[in-house]
C-alpha cells in the first residue's frame, strides 16, 4: 500500500502544484473557472486513451515511442509555462491588458490537458498492473485514494495561500512556481530523451541519495515540487537551468515591451 | 476569498483527509512492523514445539516428513499450502532428520541461532534457526516473505479502507453544516439586499450568533445615523422652504404695489419683480420635492387616466405657451395607469413647463400618450435645442442647470423640475430617458408605465 500512497502521490501532487498554480493565475488574470471543465475534459480523454494505447504507443519508435511521447508532452508543457509567464508579465505591467480568452484557454486548457494526460495515464496504468492484474485490488485502492486525498489536500492549501496574495503579488508567485515547475519538467525529459538514446547518456554530476533518496516520501515530494533528482546528468542540469533562463528571458521580453516608460515599478492592483 | 462556504469546506475536508490519512500511514506502518513481530514469536512457538519433538536418530539415511507423523493427509489443513510454515530438523552431526512437505532437503539456512531473511524454492523466506543442546536437535522454521507481507496487510487493510470510504460523507456533512452555520450571514444580506431603497429602519433578525452581533449593530447604527442625516436635511429645506413663503408673498405685494404707485417703473425694480418670481417658483418647487419624499407620500395609489389628466393640465397652464406662440400638440388617446393624480399632474406640469420653457418662440411641442401592450408611453418632444448626451444624466440632478445660471435660453429655473420628475417617475416604478426628437430635432422625454391590465389591477394597494 505504501508504494501505491507514493507513485499516486507523485503523480497527484505534480498535477496538483501545476492546477492549482493556474488557478491562482487564472483569477489574478480575471478569468473564472469555467476552463477548468474543458481543461478536465480533455485530461481524462487524452489520459485514457494514452493508457489504452500504451502498447502501440511504446511500440513506437524503435520501441522508444513512450519516452518520446512522455518528453514530447514534458517540452510542450514546458513551454506552454514560458508562454503563462509572459502573458503573466504583460498584464501585470499594462494594466489595461487583458489575455484574450482564445489565448488564454489554448495556454490553460492545453498545459493542464497534458499534463493531466500523462499523469493521468502512469497512475492508471499503476493501478491497472498493480491493482487488477496483480490482485492487489484492496491494497492498490488504499493507497491511491490515500495519495489522490493527501495530493488534491495539499494543492487545496496551495491554491489558497496563492489566492490569499494581492493579484499581483499572486501573479509574480504563479510566474515563480510555473518556472520552477516547468525546469523540473525539462528536467525529466532529459532523462526520458536520454533513454530514447536521443541525448548523450552521461554520468551523474553529483549523488544526494544519501540525503534525500528519489523513492523516499521527502524524495518524492521534492521531486513533484522542483522537479529533484538525487544524481542528475549533465543533460538534465543544462535544459533545467535552460528552461529557467527560457522563462526568465519570456517574463523580462514581456516587462522590457510593456512596463510603463517613465518608471519599471509594478503597477499598483486594480 | 470568492465564497466562504467554499473555502471554509474545502479547507476543511483537506485538513481531515491530511490528518486522517497520515494517521492511517502511520498506523499501517507501524502494525505491519507489530505483525512482522507477531509472525516471528509465531515462527519462534513452532521451532520450540518441535525441538521438543525427539525422534529417533536418522540413522536410515531418509528423513521423515514432518506431516505424515502428525498428520494423516494433506486435506486435513484448513491451511492454504503458501501459508504453511516450513520446518527442517537437523541433529547435530548435521544430518536431516525431519522436514515439512514445503521444506527442501538442503538446509533453508546455515546452523547459525537466529531470524534471518533468506532465498529458495523461488520465494524469500523468513527463517528462524533454533538450537536445543539436551535434545541435540537444530530445528529451522520458516514463512514466505511475501505471504506473512499479504496475510498483515489484508487484516490492516480492513482498518484503513473504513477510514478512506468515510472521506465522501465527512464531505457532505461538513458541506451542509458550513452552509447551517453560514446562515445567519446570508439572512442579514438577504434583510439588507431586500429592503426599499427608501427603507432605513433597524435591521432585525432572530437569534442572531455573537459573531456577527458587532456587524448587525454597526449596520443599524450606520442606518440610524443615515436616517437622521436624511431626516434633518429634509426638514430643513421643507422649513426653510415653508418659512420663506410669507416674506416672498409680502415682497411680491410690495413690488406690485411699486409698480402700481409709479408711472414709469425702472428697469431695475421689473428686474426685482422677475427674481422674486423665480424666488418663489424655487420655493414652491422645493416644497413639491419634499412632497414627494417617498415616507412624506405613502398615498394609495388610484388608476388614473393619463391622457385625461394632460388634457387638464395643459388647458390650465396653456398661457405661458400662448405667450411664446409656441405649437402645443396633444396625440394619443385613453390610457390608464395606477398613481397618484396629483403627483402625475405636477409630473406633466413640469414636462409642459420645461418644453415651453427651454424653446424658443414658435417652437413646436408634441406630447403623445399611447398604451403599447403592458405599456403606456408618455412622450414629450419639443423643437428647441435639447440636452447633450453628455449632460443627459446630470441634469435630473437637484439644482443642476445646464450652464449654470448661464443658461443658453436666458430663462430662469430652480434646477429642481427633472428632479421632481424623475422622483416622481421612480415613485411610479417606471423608467425615463432622454433622447433626440427625430421629428422636431430638440428634446424628447420619453417615460414608460406599467399600464392597468383588468379590474383586479384597478383595486389600490399601497405603493
Amino acid at each position: 500500500m505504501t508504494d501505491a500512497v507514493v507513485i499516486v502521490l507523485r503523480e497527484v501532487l505534480e498535477a496538483m502544484l501545476l492546477i492549482c498554480m493556474l488557478m491562482a493565475s487564472s483569477t489574478a488574470m480575471g478569468y473564472r473557472f469555467r476552463w477548468m471543465g474543458l481543461a478536465l475534459l480533455f485530461g481524462v480523454f487524452g489520459a485514457t486513451a494514452y493508457a489504452l494505447r500504451l502498447e502501440q504507443i511504446s511500440m513506437a519508435f524503435e520501441g522508444f515511442g513512450q519516452e518520446i511521447v512522455n518528453s514530447t508532452l514534458l517540452i510542450a508543457i514546458a513551454v506552454m509555462l514560458a508562454a503563462h509567464n509572459y502573458l503573466a508579465v504583460k498584464q501585470l505591467y499594462n494594466p489595461r491588458y487583458k489575455v484574450p480568452y482564445g489565448l488564454f484557454l489554448l495556454v490553460f486548457v492545453g498545459t493542464v490537458s497534458m499534463a493531466m494526460t500523462r499523469e493521468g495515464a502512469e497512475i492508471y496504468l499503476y493501478g491497472y498492473s498493480y491493482g487488477v492484474l496483480a490482485g492487489n485490488m484492496s491494497a492498490v485502492f488504499s493507497g491511491g485514494a490515500i495519495g489522490v486525498g493527501i495530493g488534491l489536500s495539499i494543492g487545496t492549501f496551495f491554491y489558497y495561500a496563492l489566492k490569499s496574495l494581492a493579484r499581483n503579488k499572486r501573479l509574480v508567485t504563479c510566474c515563480v512556481v510555473s518556472l520552477i515547475l516547468a525546469a523540473g519538467m525539462m528536467g525529466q525529459a532529459a532523462l526520458y530523451l536520454s533513454q530514447a538514446d536521443l541525448m548523450p547518456s552521461q554520468g551523474a554530476l553529483w549523488d544526494t541519495s544519501n540525503v534525500f533518496a528519489e523513492s523516499s516520501l521527502m524524495g518524492e515530494l521534492l521531486h513533484a515540487a522542483i522537479g529533484y533528482e538525487a544524481s542528475p546528468s549533465l543533460t538534465q542540469v543544462l535544459l533545467y537551468l535552460g528552461s529557467v533562463l527560457t522563462s526568465l528571458a519570456a517574463m523580462f521580453a514581456a516587462w522590457f515591451l510593456y512596463r510603463k516608460p517613465e518608471s519599471g515599478e509594478v503597477g499598483e492592483a486594480r | 476569498m470568492a465564497s466562504i462556504r467554499l473555502f471554509l469546506t474545502f479547507t476543511l475536508i483537506a485538513i481531515i483527509v491530511l490528518v486522517s490519512f497520515l494517521s492511517s500511514l502511520r498506523g499501517y506502518r507501524e502494525s505491519m512492523s507489530e505483525a512482522e513481530t507477531l509472525f516471528d514469536m509465531q515462527l519462534q512457538e513452532h521451532a520450540k514445539l518441535l525441538s521438543l519433538i525427539s525422534p529417533s536418530t536418522n540413522t536410515s539415511g531418509a528423513a521423515k516428513l514432518l506431516e505424515e507423523l502428525v498428520l494423516p493427509q494433506q486435506s486435513d489443513l484448513e491451511l492454504s499450502a503458501e501459508s504453511l510454515i516450513a520446518y527442517q530438523v537437523f541433529d547435530d552431526q548435521g544430518r536431516l532428520v525431519m522436514r515439512s512437505v514445503v521444506a527442501p532437503s538442503a538446509a533453508m539456512s546455515p546452523l547459525e541461532v537466529g531470524y534471518s531473511d533468506r532465498n529458495f524454492s523461488g520465494y524469500r523466506w523468513r527463517v528462524l534457526v533454533v538450537h536445543n543442546p539436551d535434545a541435540q536437535r537444530w530445528v529451522m522454521a520458516a514463512q514466505r516473505v511475501d505471504v506473512r507481507y499479504e496475510l498483515a496487510e489484508s487484516v490492516i487493510l480492513e482498518a484503513v479502507i473504513p477510514t478512506v470510504l468515510s472521506i465522501p460523507l465527512a464531505a457532505l456533512l461538513i458541506w451542509f453544516i458550513v452552509g447551517y452555520g453560514l446562515r445567519p450571514i446570508e439572512q442579514l444580506a438577504q434583510a439588507v439586499r431586500s429592503r426599499e431603497v427608501s427603507d432605513l429602519s433597524a435591521v432585525r433578525l432572530d437569534n442572531v450568533p455573537r459573531e456577527l452581533t458587532p456587524l448587525t449593530l454597526s449596520t443599524n447604527d450606520l442606518l440610524r445615523r443615515l436616517q437622521s442625516s436624511f431626516n434633518r436635511e429634509k426638514r430643513f429645506a421643507a422649513d426653510a422652504a415653508h418659512e420663506l413663503r410669507t416674506p416672498i408673498s409680502i415682497l411680491k405685494v410690495q413690488v406690485h404695489n411699486l409698480l402700481e404707485e409709479m408711472a414709469a417703473p425702472s428697469a431695475s425694480l421689473q428686474e426685482l419683480q422677475l427674481s422674486i418670481d423665480a424666488m418663489g417658483h424655487l420655493v414652491e418647487q422645493i416644497l413639491v420635492l419634499n412632497r414627494m419624499s417617498p415616507d412624506q407620500y405613502m398615498v394609495q395609489f388610484q388608476p388614473v387616466d393619463l391622457y385625461k389628466l394632460a388634457q387638464e393640465v395643459i388647458s390650465s397652464e396653456y398661457e405661458p405657451i400662448l405667450e411664446r406662440e409656441q405649437h402645443f400638440d396633444l396625440e394619443g388617446g385613453s390610457a390608464t395607469i395606477r398613481g397618484d393624480g396629483t403627483a402625475l399632474r405636477s409630473l406633466i406640469s413640469n414636462l409642459v413647463a420645461n418644453a415651453s420653457k427651454y424653446s424658443p418662440v414658435h417652437a413646436r411641442i408634441r406630447m403623445r400618450i399611447a398604451q403599447r401592450g403592458t405599456r403606456v408611453s408618455l412622450l414629450v418632444e419639443d423643437s428647441g435645442p435639447g440636452i447633450p448626451l453628455d449632460y443627459r444624466e446630470r441634469v435630473f440632478d437637484r439644482f443642476y442647470r445646464l450652464d449654470g445660471d448661464r443658461h443658453a435660453s436666458g430663462v430662469g429655473g430652480s434646477g429642481l423640475g427633472l428632479a421632481i420628475v424623475k422622483h416622481i417617475v421612480e415613485m411610479h416604478g417606471a423608467d425615463i430617458s432622454l433622447s433626440s426628437s427625430k421629428e422636431l430635432g430638440g428634446l424628447c422625454v420619453s417615460i414608460q408605465f406599467d399600464a392597468v391590465q383588468n379590474k383586479q389591477d384597478h383595486k389600490g394597494r399601497l405603493s
